[in-house]
């Protein structure tokens, strides 16, 4: 009874505004100057300001994808690069969209979160919310960090993981960028044989650099450790930067185990143009759980690197494209060593004009003996002028490997809604209970808070009561 | 220097309309653009880059010998762009697929270069078994051709078309090929090719109201060779088979983009793709269904099955799908595996020796497609 204390929360502290401090936002734009006053304020090492310029170097001189949606409307020269923490804008809450206002209700957010998701409220000082957690898991010799504290604090770890052999800094355009403006985000190493039993989340990780769209996730995994690791959200992030260009990196070393799940909703005004790669070790498992519901225009592809013998990659993932948005979302995965496999489930719904694809690549190098692959890729559409594409470009290079791949798409069948029908349900309901059951596969891996605000998500959009 | 060619060799010398002209300009402008050889994406690249514009000689005709029955007109294009009920049809189909689409820059080099070609023409309510045979035999350096075929309404007729070059000097040949099948029209057409010569193929095929076009590309083991073939269903009902069987060993090397496109509603296309590679062979194979948003009920299946049998050998695939209607049914698979140990073993149980086994177990995987094919000539050169 005495420790039940531990388990409420006490929602009032973080009513509180932060006091300000020094204040800093960098101009519209980048250069040089900008790169190297980031690094300044952070107090970085020589090795991670020689990484942000050879990043920015090479990002002025690659030319922008050549493939997939748009980016026409994505004007670089007017996003802006770096807001120093506790920097507090002069934003209101009736500044924020009336549709993400009407979602947080609908979803029914508390008052504080919704003021912290929207940029209105307080940030949140991690400290105070995972402060009893936290111990448990420093007596496990788990480290679970701001990034930008964990440069400072870890920095051997740090400079031996930071986009070597990951994600390295000349991957491509938008990555040079992250590189060379990176700010905030997860820093967590956990130790060999550590199994981590609940799962991670980052949802209230919003106190550092207000970089929130140029955050950098960092996770290794040791040998024969487990981690599950959570991001993001379901209900709508609001900002006003139009653009999101964060790093994950995930090190599964040997025998280990990771899954990470994201769920991304940024506003609509949105390009969110994330990169997220696994290199997994000897018999090392990544799976990989997606959830993509906002931004405009998203370009994302986690991808899975399988360079240990009898490494394997789960991915599943979940993309709804609504009315002005385009989705175009898939799963990597590089088969390098012998008896490695992969799954890749994708599921897309397309309404109101929505634009889903899927983008897959799937390689088996030379060397991969064995490679088992299977690929499934499902599409719903809901309505006239909605599109729905697939592009699964598959290379492979060894004779041994067994490789499947199957897609469809079409509407919900006609015959599904009149059979619920028929059993008293009204057209919408079956509808709602149809597209669950579309999703169920990815949903049922999330823990329960987020699979029940997802489906109640999608549902809200199901009803275009939504914008 | 290249403009000067065109025009001195194939303008002044020929009577081309200057429709035809103004299309081989923009052609020509365009391969002129692309500096380097289209990228697929991903590490794909095309095999093929177009000839040295500077070795390009006076005679570049490509000979094709066609034998048909009487009732059907074989015109040369020279003669056709002085029939106005033909070059109306050359006017509207020529250019096909347009110009300024995205092509491999060998289709630009083509459309900027061809100097002859014929019209095959089968006339309303043609109805015969037997097939109608193409022969091309490449025997120069490089030879461009043309042919367009016009299924008249209600014609029901097959072709077989053979190109087994066997001059190994020859740089290029290159054929482009219009198929328009009109209303109510069934046509058949298997292409049958090995030629040790690189040889590339631009097809566009437009079907009308209740036709049905069912194609067969069977590579038979061609050295180098690159194909675009692009069908647009625009009939209601149009019906269209894409088939490729593909055999490859040594290095021999195929880059094949196969793409359907949906316009009229209640139609239906099925493609089906197998392949064998041995040795170090390398395919490339891009297969895409395009429904619009007009296509309303549309149908639409594409399957590509690889069998990798060499140690080095290499596939690319790229099954994709772009659907812009929500009232249609579109699937695919593809599947790359190796024979399997299993059914090797059932046969060399049964006194089979190991290449005989094998041999039963690749003719059973491609037989999917053959059997698709009505017409018996065609089936027993495929068999053979």
């Amino acid at each position: 009874m005495a420790n039940k204390e531990k388990f409420l929360i006490d929602r009032s502290r973080y009513d509180q505004a932060d006091t300000v401090n020094t204040k800093f936002i960098a101009d519209q734009g980048l250069n040089e100057k900008v790169v190297r006053e980031i690094s300044r304020q952070k107090n970085e090492s020589e090795w991670m300001l020689k990484k942000r310029l050879d990043a920015f170097a090479l990002f002025q001189k690659t030319p922008l994808p050549n493939f997939g949606p748009s980016l026409e409307k994505l004007d670089l020269n007017k996003i802006v690069y770096f807001v120093r923490p506790n920097t507090t804008e002069k934003k209101s809450w009736k500044d924020v969209p009336k549709d993400i206002r009407k979602t947080f209700d609908r979803l029914g957010i508390p008052e504080a979160e919704k003021k912290a998701l929207a940029g209105v409220g307080a940030q949140y000082d991690s400290d105070i919310v995972y402060h009893n957690l936290k111990k448990e898991w420093e007596e496990l010799g788990v480290i679970f960090e701001n990034m930008d504290t964990a440069v400072q604090k870890y920095p051997e770890l740090v400079k031996r993981y930071f986009m070597t052999d990951c994600i390295g800094i000349n991957d491509h355009k938008f990555v040079m960028l992250h590189a060379a403006v990176w700010s905030g985000g997860t820093f967590i190493y956990v130790p060999p044989g550590v199994k981590v039993s609940i799962p991670l989340q980052a949802y209230f990780r919003m106190n550092a650099e207000r970089g929130g769209q140029f955050e950098h996730t960092l996770i290794i995994v040791d040998k024969g450790a487990e981690l599950h690791y959570i991001e993001g959200c379901s209900a709508p992030r609001f900002e006003a930067s139009a653009l999101h260009a964060g790093c994950v990196e995930l090190h599964v070393h040997e025998g280990a185990k990771m899954r990470y799940s994201s769920i991304e909703n940024w506003s609509k005004n949105t390009f969110n143009l994330n990169t997220k790669r696994a290199v997994v070790d000897k018999n090392g498992v990544i799976e990989w759980v997606n959830g993509n519901l906002g931004s405009g225009t998203t370009m994302l592809y986690p991808c899975s690197i399988l360079r240990g013998e009898g490494s394997h990659s789960d991915s599943m993932g979940i993309a709804f494209a609504g009315a002005g948005q385009n989705q175009d979302t898939g799963s990597k995965v590089v088969h390098i060593a012998p008896n490695t496999s992969s799954t890749i489930r994708s599921k897309s719904i397309s309404k109101g004009g929505g634009i889903a694809s899927y983008r897959g690549h799937v390689r088996v190098t030379p060397g991969a003996q064995n490679a088992k692959v299977s690929v499934t890729c499902d599409a719903l559409l809901f309505d006239q002028g909605s599109q729905s594409d697939t592009y699964p470009f598959m290379k492979i290079e060894n004779n041994s490997a067994t490789i499947a791949h199957e897609a469809s798409a079409g509407k919900i069948s006609d015959e599904d809604i009149f059979y619920l029908m028929s059993r008293s349900l009204s057209s919408e309901q079956a509808v709602q209970m149809i597209v669950s059951g579309f999703i169920d596969p990815i949903v049922r891996t999330l823990p329960l808070e987020y699979a029940v605000e997802l489906n109640k998500l999608i549902a809200l959009e199901m009803e275009n009561s939504i914008g | 220097m290249i403009k000067e060619y065109l025009i001195d060799n194939l303008i002044k010398n020929k009577d081309f309309p200057d429709w035809m002209i103004e299309g081989r300009n923009a052609a020509l402008n365009k391969l002129v653009s692309l500096r380097h050889n289209t990228k697929y994406g991903l590490g794909m690249y095309p095999f093929f880059s177009p000839p040295d514009l500077g070795h390009l000689e006076k005679d570049i005709d490509l000979p094709i010998t066609i034998s048909a029955p009487d009732n059907v007109h074989i015109v040369s294009l020279t003669e056709a762009l002085c029939i106005p009920y033909y070059q109306n049809i050359l006017k509207e189909y020529y250019h096909l697929p347009f110009v300024p689409e995205k092509l491999p820059s060998t289709a630009y080099f083509l459309k900027a270069f061809i100097p002859s070609g014929y019209i095959i023409h089968v006339p309303k309510g043609f109805h015969d078994d037997s097939p109608i045979t193409i022969d091309i035999q490449a025997n120069k350096n490089l030879q461009l051709g043309y042919l367009l075929i016009l299924a008249d309404e209600d014609c029901q007729v097959s072709f077989i078309e053979k190109n087994q070059n066997t001059n190994p000097s020859t740089y290029l040949a290159a054929l482009a090929t219009n198929i328009i099948a009109q209303d109510n029209a069934k046509v058949e057409y298997t292409r049958l090719h090995k030629s040790v010569a690189p040889h590339f193929v631009l097809q566009s095929t437009t079907i009308g109201n209740n036709a049905e076009v069912t194609f067969l590309d069977a590579n038979q083991g061609s050295t180098l060779a690159q194909a675009d073939i692009r069908t647009t269903l625009v009939g209601e009902k149009s019906r269209v088979k894409h088939m490729h069987m593909i055999r490859l060993e040594k290095e021999q090397k195929y880059d094949v983009f196969s793409a359907i496109h949906h316009q009229g509603s209640h139609s239906h296309s099925e493609m089906l793709s197998k392949t064998i590679l041995n040795d170090s062979s390398h395919a490339i194979y891009r297969g895409l269904t395009n429904i619009n948003q007009d296509a309303m009920d549309a149908v639409a299946s594409q399957k590509e099955d690889t069998l990798l049998l060499g140690e080095k050998a290499k596939i690319d695939t790229v099954p994709m799908l772009e659907i812009q209607n929500d009232l249609v049914q579109a699937h695919h698979s593809t599947a790359i595996t190796h024979i399997n140990a299993e059914q090797l073993f059932y046969l060399q149980s049964r006194g089979l020796s190991t290449p005989e086994s094998k041999e039963i177990i690749m003719q059973g995987f491609l037989a999917p497609v053959w059997e698709r094919i009505s017409c018996k000539a065609a089936r027993a050169i495929l068999l053979s």
